[in-house]
């Protein structure tokens, strides 16, 4: 079978237990998105977009998840340190004993308790068109929905955490998340998990009000047998800022998308991302801004390090509207590679129909400096130790700037995978 | 290198030498040009019209199976939509693929004034003009008999330099080993196609140790004049040979056919290099985007041997739809590939141009400098792989776009691959966008130049890095052309 005809068949028995089932337009756009899917299909080699990541993984093994039909309370989900508010999910599934909610003045709720009031807002980013966006509307049962009123300011980061279990579950995630005008914040959505294999589809959108200021950390730290599928479409108003990181660490083959819609003059939209391989993962990382209109500015900085055999893929594209002049736009790529078997793709686009405008990308695949590393040597350093160091410097950079509580997290995670504990 | 031929400096003789020329031209009505005349396929394409092709040609058995090879997976192709240019459908039975070169024309007198015009403003030789415009290129050439002392120059180096039909007939074994090594006659539609129904084109040989003294160019090849609109080239450098080969010309021509489908393979052995440069200034159809050439060529280069060199350079102006990629796969230990470029699109013309850099052997090297200037309507694409295999241990990669926009209407695209496998290469890849700034403008005409003069100093000076991989006299042509091509595009 198919993992369309699978997928269409699991929505068929799972349909009446769907959240929202009740909701007519909910019922008419995932049976479109069915469609949508059946006549699209997922993407193979043909398709430019997905031309180095394969999705012959996919099959008919993963059986969706859905609140009703598996509570997931049979499985042990360790305690998550944190002092920040949070949502966590399991399997896709809200986890309300997990979870906790203190901020005053902001919604964070699951989106299954809302998906009432947000007909408009669901699939409301025109970057959702791919095969994965589709079989999302389709099969999406739960997620985080969070609204920043207009003027708030909110103090902690808001954890959104996503556990898959290993059990063969496809969990279809889907965020909304909206911070109104003037307003402030920042959000740490993490993808964690428990040996095993399954399938993450995730999608955030995220819609940020005029003059607002927000920042999204997103961590895919899976299980190495998880297969992740994560997309993050933001819409940015005139005047704000967004701040967008994609760190991808874990799981068996990870696709990322961050896809931005500058649509208010003056905005602002800084995306980084790091990509930390071995073993034979693969990494792909897929990042694409568009100019809508003039004077914004965008600065993309993407790093890869790729050690055993692990392959990394990284596309950036920097598109620019007719008639969005006074655009500032950047990209760079860096690629590190460890390791004879490592592979790296990269494709640095530009895709520009304005005259007055600054667009400039750079692209780099190269190993450690053999000089730098004989500097660190000479100091007394041993080689693993100076390796570790060159290493973390160079992909360090993807944090500059980080909210201050979480950059300490990351730079953790940095020094767990180069296996060498924190440099003092 | 003071024995090559030079195109600008061959004495230029005047009007009444040209009339003089053109009144021997009886001399050569019966000459092998008249033969093909009587022999024009209807539009459509089948087996027999590729059987008719080849008896036509008097070629060997394995010519033709190797042509109906290639039709048949031609069939089995589907035309490729990827690209970032639109043209109207090609009806592949409306092509006649076999017709009779285009009438010359009886004298200068009946050239396009306006061809005329551009003739003049690019400083082009006068003897040369009317070769240029289509009146009988034969005359002209041979009564300079600039192409036969050449001809017997390359003879005696042992140099073969002639038209692929020839090369079939007379050195079958060497186009028999080359043919179709490069570019395979399934790589690519349009090169399945050529494949199949190329009439002719040109073959270079260039045997061991020898160094091509002159540069080698269809201009100097008598029956070249008219190549057709599926042509074939295949170059081939022995040992340690070199040849510098160059591809068309600055002055405009006006093809008949609107799809062009070429093919062009280069192989250089052991110590070998190949320079091969392009000037393209087909007919871009006019400023509403009717009509004009669809330029869509396979070109490939493989560095066979170790230390083996092959350089592209290519200045496309013309044609309303470029679409083409000068490869170069680097085998040998050590080889270099090379590639050089301009294109420039004004009013409606599209280009989705750049290369191919497949790094396969130790130590291989590969440059890239891509030029790309959008005017009018003119949407410009740079489109390149640079692939590291796995045994291509400290393969080196240097890639650098530029784009220079220049009004409101024009799109600019960049489209790089990077494909690495391997720890030890080392790349860079580099790409700017930008327009004339207002300030460089004002500093140029404060210093007494026109809008016009400055805008074009401007883009030479952006162009400077490709034009100087030019032969000397192809570059300055090139800067002519350019000023020629942008005009209309400023102000």
């Amino acid at each position: 079978m198919s993992a369309v005809e699978h997928f269409r068949e699991a929505y068929q028995s799972l349909a009446p237990s769907l959240a929202g089932a009740e909701l007519p337009w909910l019922k008419e756009r995932r049976e479109a998105a069915l469609d949508a899917l059946a006549s699209v299909g997922f993407p193979g080699r043909r398709n430019e977009d997905w031309k180095y990541t394969s999705v012959r993984w996919l099959g008919s093994d993963f059986a969706p998840t859905v609140a009703g039909h598996d509570p997931g309370d049979s499985i042990f989900v360790p305690r998550l340190e944190t002092r920040f508010d949070r949502l966590v999910f399991v399997d896709g599934v809200f986890s309300p004993p997990h979870s906790r909610v203190r901020a005053p003045g902001i919604t964070v709720r699951p989106l299954h308790k809302v998906l009432a009031e947000v007909e408009d807002r669901l699939d409301g980013s025109p970057q959702l068109t791919g095969a994965f966006a589709k079989l999302n509307t389709a099969l999406m049962d739960d997620g985080a929905y969070v609204e920043v009123p207009s003027g708030t300011a909110v103090e902690f980061p808001i954890e959104l955490v996503f556990v898959g279990t290993g059990r063969g579950k496809a969990a279809n995630v889907r965020n909304l998340i909206r911070v109104g005008d003037g307003g402030q914040a920042t959000f740490f959505e993490r993808y964690v998990g428990l040996p095993g294999k399954h399938f993450t589809n995730a999608i955030t959108e995220l819609s940020v009000g005029e003059g607002a200021r927000v920042e999204l950390v997103r961590l895919q730290k899976e299980a190495l047998g998880a297969y992740h599928v994560g997309q993050v479409a933001v819409r940015q108003a005139a005047n704000s800022v967004a701040t967008v990181r994609s760190i991808s660490v874990g799981a068996e083959l990870a696709r990322i998308e961050v896809r931005v819609e500058l649509e208010g003059e003056g905005a602002k939209s800084d995306l980084t991302g790091l990509s930390l391989g071995r073993r034979k993962q693969h990494h792909d990382q897929h990042v694409a801004v568009w100019h809508r209109v003039g004077n914004c500015e965008s600065v993309q900085t993407f790093k890869s390090v790729l050690d055993d055999s692990a392959r990394g893929v990284f596309t950036g594209m920097i598109g620019i509207a007719s008639g969005a002049d006074g655009t500032d736009a950047s990209q760079s790529g860096n690629n590190l590679l460890l390791s004879d078997d490592a592979s790296v793709q990269t494709r640095p686009w530009l895709e520009i129909h304005a005259d007055d405008v600054k667009a400039a990308h750079g692209a780099t695949v190269g190993k450690l400096d053999e000089d730098a590393l004989f500097y660190l040597r000479q100091r007394g350093l041993s080689e693993k130790r100076a390796r570790s160091i060159l290493t973390y410097a160079f992909a360090n950079a993807v944090l500059e700037g980080a909210n201050a509580e979480l950059a300490g997290r990351l730079e953790a995670v940095i020094w767990e995978w180069l296996g060498s504990g924190e440099w003092k | 290198m003071s024995s090559q031929p030079d195109v600008s400096s061959r004495p230029s003789s005047g009007q009444a030498e040209v009339d003089e020329i053109l009144d021997q031209h009886d001399e050569y009505k019966y000459g092998f040009v008249t033969d093909m005349e009587q022999d024009v396929l209807p539009p459509g394409l089948d087996e027999s019209v590729i059987r008719f092709i080849s008896a036509k040609k008097d070629e060997p058995e394995w010519l033709l199976e190797w042509r109906l090879k290639a039709f048949a997976a031609w069939q089995k192709m589907e035309e490729p939509n990827w690209q970032f240019v639109t043209y109207a459908d090609i009806d592949y039975q409306a092509i006649s693929y076999f017709a009779a070169p285009k009438k010359k024309l009886e004298s200068i007198d009946e050239v396009d004034p306006e061809i005329l015009e551009t003739f003049e403003k690019l400083g082009i030789p006068l003897h040369e003009r009317a070769a240029l415009a289509g009146v009988a290129v034969d005359a002209v050439f041979d009564s300079v008999s600039v192409a036969t002392t050449f001809k017997d120059k390359l003879h005696d180096l042992g140099i073969i330099f002639c038209s692929i039909s020839e090369a079939v007939r007379e050195h079958p074994e060497l186009v028999r080993q080359y043919l179709g090594t490069v570019v395979p006659v399934t790589d690519n539609y349009f090169a399945a196609l050529n494949s199949a129904v190329f009439t002719d084109g040109s073959f270079v040989y260039i045997p061991k140790g020898v160094k091509c003294p002159m540069e080698l160019s269809t201009y100097f090849r008598i029956n070249a004049a008219n190549t057709g609109q599926f042509e074939r080239t295949l170059i081939i450098a022995d040992e340690s040979s070199y040849v510098s080969y160059l591809e068309g010309c600055t002055a405009p021509v006006r093809k008949e056919n609107q799809l062009h489908a070429a093919v062009v393979e280069l192989v250089a052995h052991t110590d070998a290099k190949i320079k091969y440069s392009t000037v393209q200034n087909w007919y871009p159809g006019d400023k509403d985007g009717n009509g004009g050439i669809y330029n869509f060529v396979t070109k490939r280069g493989v560095c066979e041997g170790d230390r083996s060199h092959i350089s592209w350079t290519q200045v496309e102006t013309g044609s309303a739809v470029t679409w083409k990629y000068p490869s170069c796969v680097l085998k040998g230990e050590n080889s270099v590939g090379e590639f050089y470029s301009v294109a420039l699109t004004n009013n409606h013309q599209q280009a989705d141009t750049g290369t191919k850099m497949v790094h396969l052997g130790k130590g291989t090297t590969s440059t890239i400098v891509s030029k790309g200037i959008s005017a009018g309507k003119g949407q410009q694409t740079y489109r390149g792989l640079v692939s590291i295999g796995p045994k291509a241990h400290n393969a080196r990669n240097h890639t650098q776009c530029d784009s220079l926009l220049l009004g409101k209407e024009c799109g600019a695209h960049t489209f790089p691959y990077v494909d690495v496998r391997n720890a030890s290469a080392v790349l860079e890849h580099e790409a700017s966008t930008s327009k004339i700034s207002e300030d460089q403008l004002f500093y140029a005409m404060q210093r007494g130049l026109s809008e016009e003069d400055a805008v074009s100093m401007i883009v030479n000076g952006f162009c400077k890095e490709v034009f100087k991989e030019l032969p000397m006299e192809f570059a300055v042509e090139a800067r002519k052309l350019l000023e020629v091509s942008l005009e209309g595009a400023v102000g």
